[in-house]
């Protein structure tokens, strides 16, 4: 993994001003993105995983707007850059966006090839052969069949997962170095699902560009990322590579998450009970305990702080701050090995 | 040799176009098959046809000059000299019907030219970016509509003066709120759908977005409205003319025809009626073009396209 950060969210706080009152749907999200990875966003439907997607690319919809924070792409603000400055420069070069209904993401009156092409001739200042020329290499590099003849078809003529490919093909054609993948597998079926993901994980391999991966599937992260981030109504709650994630996780919520993944027949799954709570009021204190198993008077009094587990995975839970706080009680008693390790069994 | 390269060449270069456009030809086949299915638009699209051939011929086959007057000949009823008998001026009437298509036309094109871009151009910028820009365009729009059509036109016609272009002028400028009103409403479904967001997310220019993703489908829908007003467009026009305001003698302008031969209605009944025939049958025509244009570019009509 590249230390060096490509991508880095403070603060971030998002709200949607509707007739029912102020939705805060972004609550103060932190996230970093190292260079070259492959960056996973879980979290249930309406938990602002695609509106932190769409505030990189400043592209938050009426009514909604970004409050306050700092999105820092390669050292710099974007939501300090006008809307001329982000258009020309990071939109379409930089960062872009792959969507989730992908033929909906595509007009309907142009066909596939003419729509690669325009984005290659804006973004790229290519004349006209030249941009037909690389569509075609480029429905090619993700595995089109007859290229040729995709390119004269319209979108509607296509099936889900090769529009999704198409889609693919024309968001990799500027070479950006941040490439938001907005659930992209969701509207494919699973055969196609893993095909499209092993495709995009070549092509990111291949462009050296890094992924933003929003999904609600975690078994989709734990396949392809590298790290995760958890979110919850509008909070960051874990963050942490695959491998910590699914195998030491330490917020309630991840925990029901993985649980709720079908993987043993012989285990039964556990839903995590009650749904997605009103962002028009939001919970008090931690937004996850009206749904947590482990509730503690604390959880609806005070937001639970960001803490760090260990080397690249933090949690805001006071759950963990007690078992750390417990753990290092014993290891003062004990013989101090300095700062927390993680491993707590309360949970 | 070198005949036959070249020949050779075209054919190539014809079965390669096919190819490329395979998809369109396959389109417009089924739009004749659709056009073929319906017999009234078959009998509109017979009208129109009729009526742009004797627009663009005209000289040729006109009998007669349609000016020239023949006054030992005034007033005569069908012959076989005349087939539709002669006016006040023992001016050939079918002759004059036949320049008329001409006029006609050519009302029908310059309004369309005239509206179909302003109102494409307004109605594209009120949608796209709102707030005070739609405010002020519409309500401009909304002003315009107030009015009956036939009377502002009327109003604007007599202020301008009366005379052919002068009606061209009064015409446009009460049409262009539709289109606007149409292509803003386009605009503003399309604008909202995942495609344009897409698009943004690109980095495509708010220009580029206009023109190459909402205009392609906003066209289709105000193609079908303009060739839906087309009849409008005569049955104004002829209204104009009848009132003096439009074309003004010796045009062979259908409006104007009627309204000069009103004054024989009774006893030489052929002088205002066939001028009358002429308009009804092309207003009907375009009527019937435009309901029939309108169906077969419904897309849940198009079915098995593949």
């Amino acid at each position: 993994m590249a230390e060096e950060i490509l991508l880095e969210i403070k603060d971030l706080r998002v709200n949607f001003y509707t007739y029912r009152g102020v939705v805060k749907a972004l609550n103060g999200v932190n996230l970093k993105i190292y260079e070259g990875e492959f960056f996973g966003l879980v979290g249930e439907t309406g938990c602002g995983k695609s509106v932190t997607a769409s505030a990189v690319l400043n592209l938050v919809q009426n009514p909604g707007k970004i409050e306050e924070g700092e999105i820092l792409f390669k050292q710099k603000n974007l939501l300090k850059m006008s809307e001329k400055e982000i258009r020309e420069k990071i939109r379409g070069k930089e960062i872009t966006m792959i969507m989730q209904y992908p033929i909906a993401a595509l007009n309907p009156v142009i066909n596939n090839g003419d729509q690669i092409a325009e984005a290659l001739i804006a973004n790229k200042n290519m004349n006209e052969s030249e941009a037909r020329k690389r569509t075609i290499e480029l429905l090619k590099e993700v595995n089109i069949p007859q290229p040729e003849k995709i390119a004269r078809q319209f979108p509607h003529q296509l099936s889900g997962g090769m529009a999704q490919r198409v889609m693919i093909a024309m968001m990799l054609s500027t070479e950006p170095s941040l490439l938001i993948a907005d659930e992209p597998t969701t509207a494919l079926d699973v055969s196609i699902q893993a095909q499209v993901l092993s495709l995009l994980k070549d092509l990111i391999s291949k462009h050296r560009a890094t992924v933003l991966l929003i999904t609600h599937d975690l078994s989709v992260v734990a396949e392809t990322c590298s790290r995760v981030g958890v979110m919850y109504a509008g909070d960051m709650v874990e963050i942490g590579t695959v491998d910590q994630i699914i195998n030491n996780p330490q917020h309630p919520y991840t925990k029901g998450l993985i649980k709720a993944i079908p993987s043993d027949r012989s285990k039964e799954l556990v839903e995590i009970r009650g749904s997605v709570p009103d962002l028009v009021n939001p919970p008090s204190g931690c937004r996850f305990h009206p749904r947590c198993d482990y509730t503690k008077p604390i959880c609806k009094k005070e937001k639970p702080q960001v803490l760090q587990v260990e080397k690249e995975h933090v949690t805001a839970c006071f759950l963990y701050e007690e078992s750390r706080n417990k753990k290092s009680k014993e290891e003062y008693a004990g013989e101090y090995k300095g700062g927390a390790n993680g491993r707590t069994d309360s949970a | 040799m070198v005949s036959n390269l070249a020949k050779e060449n075209l054919q190539n270069w014809i079965v390669s176009w096919g190819k490329r456009h395979s998809s369109e030809i396959s389109d417009f086949k089924e739009t004749v098959y659709l056009i073929k299915k319906s017999p009234l638009t078959m009998v509109g699209l017979a009208v129109i046809l009729i009526l742009i051939i004797m627009a663009i011929f005209a000289p040729y086959i006109a009998p007669y000059d349609p000016v020239a007057m023949h006054l030992d000949n005034r007033l005569a009823p069908p012959s076989k000299a005349h087939l539709l008998g002669t006016d006040e001026l023992g001016r050939d009437i079918l002759s004059r019907i036949i320049y008329g298509a001409g006029v006609a036309l050519k009302i029908v094109l310059i309004v369309l030219a005239i509206d179909l871009p302003l109102g494409i151009l307004l109605g594209l910028a009120a949608g796209y970016f709102g707030g005070w820009i739609d405010e002020i365009i519409m309500r401009i729009a909304d002003i315009f509509m107030a009015f009956p059509r036939l009377i502002l036109a009327m109003a604007i016609g007599t202020a301008l003066g009366p005379s052919l272009r002068n009606t061209m002028i009064a015409i446009a400028l009460t049409m262009w709120p539709v289109y606007a009103r149409l292509a803003r409403g386009e605009t503003l479904s399309i604008k909202e759908r995942t495609f344009i967001e897409a698009e943004r997310a690109l980095g495509t220019s708010n220009f580029r977005i206009l023109v190459f993703n909402i205009l392609p489908i906003c066209v289709s829908t105000l193609i079908v409205r303009a060739t839906l007003d087309m009849g409008n467009i005569i049955r104004i026009a002829a209204g104009m003319s009848f009132l003096g305001l439009g074309a003004q003698p010796p045009t062979p302008d259908w409006g104007l025809m009627v309204s000069t031969g009103r004054n024989f209605l009774i006893n030489q009944w052929w002088v205002p009626t066939f001028p009358g025939f002429a308009i009804l049958l092309a207003v009907f025509g375009f009527n019937l073009l435009g309901d029939g244009i309108r169906d077969i570019s419904d897309p849940y009509l198009r079915r098995g396209r593949q």
